[in-house]
């Protein structure tokens, strides 16, 4: 593994460099797609059948809390603390793979990874702070996405309706889309990593099987949570929690195990 | 001093570089070789960027592949720049002096500037560059780390003639500074101009090796020359047992001794045909390399 001093030091410089080069667009991102993501939330209370559509959702957080308010509100909570986390991690694990691309999938391309591997670091020690510096600017955007559509809208309702959700279910709510946006990361830091000749086509534009399981996660638990509103929605983001953050373990000690800097060096 | 003992190196299945042993001490060294030849591998494993499957690799008596900081040692500069397109030229700097845990990076990056002329550059974005521009700042970027072994692929790709001769000149400076440069080319003109010793690999093995003179009193006598003839001159050449190519209506004839010059003359001549042109081909090192790499 080597240094940990040094792994931090060469992350800090990765990180310096990503704030130099993307400066505004490291918030201005995540801060954009959150409020898409509270727009997408929200605009079913204001239309004239979204009543309907969200009836499920709230029925499953009137699992987690008792009663909701019949109003507009009882459905907007519904839908930010049922569905929003998901809808986050979709948003996050997009990111998340945007983040991997523009970083160390570019900086393979142009040749930057073989002057990293020739600074006075081990291999080792240069793929820790390239996965390092990967995983906290997504865990940046991660944060400003989900504390801006969730996190800010839980303190609303509780504050202003007095609607309040048992904490450890607000600790699942607030953290569930983190491995999912990190895992996404990593499939695409694999692809950059393990197969450089290939690279991560941009999301949105392919659909590539990499782009496929970086956001299969978020993807399947969104749609788990919006077509099974009988299953109490702690179990689900419990049972989303633990298998995103075994997943990542697992994935990321996969890609330490097969990375091999002399793939980088091919061609 | 620099020393790569029994190496072996290579990429997947393919061996890039075979039971390759040498030794650089300070000057100017130049790795002559033909595309394929491993010139590209021979400095990343200096540079430890690649770890040999044998062998190792010291600066002073340090493997770069075992202790890190020895890696410091080196300055490495790659055939792709590797510089970050959306930083300006001094912010590349900068990010290399944090990595590389430069001391007095501002003075480094200031003196790497104007060694290269490049202060007029230096809030210029290095993706609006061109390509030879673009060089010269990875070029700073590897003089910055003042290290005692430099290793070049290729530096002046990409360059204008004027910056190309301008950074030849540097390195001939460095050099004189109790360096050890390591520069590697396919380019012979530029490995003639430069070269105190000349490395001649072909096909992952040292197939020569000391300077021009010495390489020519080796290995040398070969001469390629231009021949420019009406009629077919192959059933000459064929009697003769000299190797040759068509270039272009004209023939590329390579001969073993310079009074081989005068008999190909003569014996075409005789043949009946009308000579238009005969013209030596490169200089003396082209007649070393061409021999030894197609003997290699």
């Amino acid at each position: 593994m080597g240094d940990p001093g040094r792994v931090v030091r060469l992350c800090g410089a990765l990180l310096w460099r990503a704030g130099r080069d993307q400066r505004a667009r490291l918030v201005l991102t995540p801060l954009l797609l959150s409020l898409l993501c509270l727009g997408i939330m929200l605009a079913p209370i204001y239309l004239p059948d979204g009543r309907q559509t969200t009836e499920g959702l709230r029925q499953a957080l009137g699992l987690l809390i008792g009663s909701l308010p019949e109003d507009r509100v009882g459905v907007a909570a519904a839908l930010i603390l049922v569905q929003g986390p998901y809808l986050v991690g979709i948003l996050s694990a997009v990111v998340g793979a945007r983040t991997a691309e523009a970083t160390i999938g570019a900086e393979a391309v142009r040749g930057g990874l073989e002057l990293l591997l020739a600074a006075p670091y081990r291999p080792a020690e240069v793929f820790a702070a390239l996965l390092g510096s990967s995983f906290v600017l997504t865990a940046l955007a991660w944060g400003i996405l989900t504390g801006v559509a969730v996190g800010l809208p839980a303190l609303w309702l509780l504050l202003r309706h007095g609607v309040s959700v048992p904490g450890p279910y607000l600790g699942i709510a607030l953290f569930t889309s983190l491995p999912m946006a990190l895992w996404a990361n990593l499939i695409a830091l694999s692809v950059a990593l393990l197969f450089p000749s290939v690279g991560l086509p941009r999301v949105g534009t392919s659909a590539s099987l990499a782009q496929f399981v970086a956001i299969l996660p978020a993807m399947g638990a969104f749609l788990f949570v919006t077509v099974r509103p009988d299953v109490h929605p702690a179990t689900v983001g419990t049972v989303a929690l633990v298998v995103g953050a075994l997943g990542l373990g697992v994935g990321t000690g996969l890609l330490a195990r097969w990375f091999r800097p002399e793939v980088l060096l091919e061609g | 001093m620099l020393r790569f003992e029994g190496i072996r190196a290579g990429y997947g299945t393919s061996l890039a570089l075979q039971d390759v042993t040498l030794a650089f001490g300070p000057g100017l060294h130049v790795v002559l070789g033909p595309n394929g030849a491993g010139k590209t591998t021979l400095l990343r494993v200096g540079a430890g960027v690649l770890a040999p499957r044998s062998g190792r690799v010291l600066v002073g008596d340090r493997d770069v592949h075992v202790v890190p900081e020895a890696k410091g040692e080196v300055a490495y500069l790659p055939h792709r720049h590797g510089l970050h397109p959306g930083l300006t030229v001094r912010e590349n700097l900068l990010f290399w002096a944090r990595i590389l845990l430069l001391t007095d990076p501002h003075q480094r990056i200031e003196q790497a500037l104007e060694g290269l002329r490049l202060r007029q550059l230096a809030h210029r974005r290095v993706g609006t560059l061109s390509r030879g521009e673009a060089q010269r700042v990875a070029t700073a970027r590897a003089l910055m780390q003042d290290a005692k072994v430099l290793l070049l692929d290729e530096p002046t790709t990409g360059m204008d003639p004027a910056s190309a001769r301008g950074l030849r000149q540097l390195l001939r400076k460095l050099a004189r500074s109790d360096r050890v440069l390591v520069v590697s080319t396919h380019n012979l003109y530029e490995a003639a101009e430069l070269a105190e010793d000349v490395v001649l690999l072909a096909s992952g093995r040292v197939v020569g090796r000391g300077s021009v003179p010495e390489l020519l009193a080796q290995f040398g006598g070969r001469r390629r020359v231009l021949v420019r003839v009406v009629g077919d001159p192959r059933p000459t050449f064929r009697r003769m047992g000299v190797r040759w190519a068509s270039a272009s209506g004209r023939w590329l004839v390579d001969l073993e001794r310079d009074e081989d010059v005068g008999r190909l003359v003569r014996a075409l001549v005789e043949e009946g045909l009308d000579v238009r042109e005969v013209a030596q081909v490169g200089g003396a090192l082209e007649a070393v390399y061409f021999g030894l790499v197609n003997d290699g």
